[in-house]
């Protein structure tokens, strides 16, 4: 499928809208209601649906957005996350024709192994920059329950998302 | 492979390396224990954070419709005038003893370290950090109020954290919780020096304590003054766990901060003075 800058303009402007609203949720009525421990990683969700469809050179300066805009809500900052995101980003790229979304299975499938690999690199780093591998596995295993919630709901987001950016279920990429 | 996909595919990896170099740019520049903040991300927080503190204040909203409208119903239906009468007055009196409830928690807040020679800022928390690893709280004042970077935060409890980051009208608290945040601590019964550090499952750890120093569950722990961000003899926590393992010099100890992390509301902030800061870097 054919996309305009106005229409990717677009889709990233509502995208973004999305996501400051469930980090104003995320980072307020979670932890009023005792939500402490979780805290579902939607960035990451969106990070990934725009590298499974969206096949435009640019995408690297998708992510930055999408990052710098986690990281106002976040200690985490924008660099990690964008460092990890244009990473998998290209991983992605590299599996594309492995990748299938025909099923809310598969779906959740593939979010969760591309989720864990960004869990794992963001330990790798965070323990880096600590100079302390004795939390990698902590780190690791502390993203795990949001990784299967966020899996979980895929099917769901992914939908929405489709909305977002006017693209149907089977539509597999969209280019310029 | 056509020409103009090869020029794309081209185009792809040369934006990739580019905003790769830029994160890791950042990330080498990221500092967990202290930021300074951007303009930009000065201006995005003076944004979104009075929607954060709206959000926040849903809760008070929600507890006040349900005790003077939703649960009301009945009794203003059976007598209209006399209801609404006592819906005010109840309204002025729940105000009142909220007001007041308010003034008694400020007031033991202002009065908590009143021997501390540093400027005391009240503040109410405003949002979390939205990543589950990270413990840091952000709380409505900011640079404009007079708050400065590594200012000691508390409550009337004890020690929360530092000021992390400062931006106009808000700032970000790394608070003890988080793997992070360091504090140098002593614990009163033995007078022995620990390192205390976040583990972000609302306990802290105390390392580097010699396994002969007779530690004890109960025993509270202070802040020891170093570091130059604390204050000597700031309440943290009592030891919940000391394990002394077969090996090894240190003994494994567990802490259960004195602050209610879960029910935490106002805090005040310990603003030092030029003098007190030091020269500037």
């Amino acid at each position: 499928m054919n996309y305009t800058y106005k229409n990717i303009s677009l889709g990233m402007l509502k995208t973004v809208a999305f996501l400051v609203f469930v980090e104003i949720i995320i980072s307020t009525l979670f932890p009023l209601v005792g939500i402490h421990q979780f805290k579902p990683t939607i960035n990451v969700l969106i990070v990934l649906y725009l590298a499974f469809k969206l096949n435009v050179s640019f995408l690297p300066y998708l992510i930055l957005i999408l990052q710098y805009i986690h990281g106002v809500f976040s200690i985490e900052g924008w660099a990690i996350g964008s460092l990890i995101g244009v990473l998998v980003a290209l991983l992605i790229r590299y599996a594309r024709d492995m990748i299938s979304f025909t099923s809310g299975v598969s779906t959740m499938v593939v979010v969760f192994i591309f989720h864990l690999i960004w869990n794992l690199m963001f330990s790798v780093f965070v323990s880096i920059k600590m100079g302390d591998f004795g939390m990698l596995i902590g780190l690791f295993f502390d993203y795990f329950p949001e990784a299967i919630f966020v899996s979980l709901l895929s099917p769901v987001f992914y939908q929405l998302f489709d909305k977002f950016w006017r693209l149907d279920k089977n539509t597999k990429e969209v280019n310029l | 492979m056509n020409k103009l996909s090869i020029e794309s595919s081209r185009w792809r990896i040369l934006h990739t390396i580019f905003v790769a170099i830029i994160a890791l740019w950042g990330f080498a520049g990221h500092n967990f224990q202290q930021n300074k903040a951007t303009i930009f991300e000065k201006f995005l927080v003076e944004t979104f954070s009075p929607l954060q503190r709206g959000t926040m204040s849903i809760k008070e909203n929600i507890a006040y419709f349900i005790d003077h409208y939703f649960l009301l119903v009945d009794t203003s239906k059976q007598n209209v005038d006399l209801s609404k009468k006592i819906q005010k007055l109840e309204t002025e009196i729940k105000a009142l003893a909220e007001v007041k409830q308010e003034n008694e928690r400020l007031k033991k807040l202002l009065d908590f370290g009143k021997e501390i020679p540093r400027k005391k800022v009240l503040a109410q928390i405003v949002g979390w950090d939205s990543s589950s690893s990270f413990k840091v709280l952000r709380i409505n004042k900011g640079f404009n109020d007079g708050i400065r970077e590594l200012s000691a935060v508390v409550t009337t409890s004890g020690l929360v954290g530092y000021v992390y980051k400062t931006y106009f009208n808000y700032s970000d608290v790394i608070t003890i919780l988080d793997p992070n945040n360091r504090v140098d601590t002593i614990v009163t019964s033995t007078r022995s020096h620990g390192i205390l550090e976040g583990r972000s499952d609302f306990q802290c750890t105390l390392k580097y304590v010699s396994r002969t120093e007779k530690i004890e569950v109960g025993d509270s722990v202070i802040s020891a003054g170093m570091g130059n961000i604390y204050p000597k003899g700031l309440p943290v926590g009592k030891i919940s766990k000391v394990d002394k393992e077969s090996y090894g010099i240190t003994q494994k100890i567990q802490v259960q901060p004195f602050v209610n992390f879960k029910k935490l509301e106002e805090v005040v902030v310990l603003v030092k003075s030029e003098e007190q800061a030091g020269p500037k870097k």
